[in-house]
């Protein structure tokens, strides 16, 4: 199935503290294991 | 040693449970995953510098157990949860040390771990998330993680 995500990183004082959101677009595969 | 039996545990208990239709939720393993970051982003290097991601590619980490790659999705609201292992890879890495004098183990797959809350498009083709992502020790960027 067509998958996307955008994901905020928050970078650590030691690589300068900050953030970023990252986009990404693709697929995934997924197989159902169980009905609940 | 004496078995205690509950009066509640019935024939006709397990033979509605066994006839009951399926519920809206389904519990998925993930088996594959591919995608791209439509841009390159500004990613730190240290407290002072960054550098140019390139375009980011984002797969299954394989060396992830396949139970860990799970997920659930509730058909009835549309929504699905799911966690997953990454490998990244960041061409921006690539050119940094073959054009710097930096360690080549920089180029050295980047493992993350991702967690996606999203709404499922209603023709259950596809969705779009908001996610977490942890980076894993091993990598220049271990202990960035989402908020």
């Amino acid at each position: 199935m067509q998958w996307g995500s955008q994901f905020l990183v928050n970078w650590p004082t030691h690589l300068g503290g900050g953030s970023v959101y990252v986009d990404f677009e693709g697929s995934m595969v997924l197989t159902p294991l169980l009905s609940l | 040693m004496s078995v205690d039996i509950s009066p509640e545990l019935t024939p006709e208990l397990l033979a509605s449970r066994r006839n009951a239709p399926p519920g809206s939720q389904v519990v998925f393993g993930l088996k594959a995953i591919y995608g791209l970051s439509p841009r390159s982003y500004q990613f730190p290097i240290n407290e002072r510098e960054s550098i140019e991601s390139g375009q980011i590619s984002i797969s299954a980490d394989p060396d992830v157990d396949p139970s860990f790659n799970i997920g659930v999705i509730d058909y009835d609201r549309l929504k699905l949860k799911v966690r997953y292992g990454v490998q990244i890879v960041f061409p921006g890495l690539w050119k940094l040390v073959t054009e710097g004098n930096h360690d080549p183990s920089l180029l050295n797959p980047v493992r993350a771990m991702a967690t996606d809350t999203c709404t499922v498009t209603e023709d259950l083709r596809g969705w779009h998330a908001l996610g977490l992502l942890q980076f894993l020790p091993g990598s220049i960027w271990a202990g960035a993680e989402g908020g």
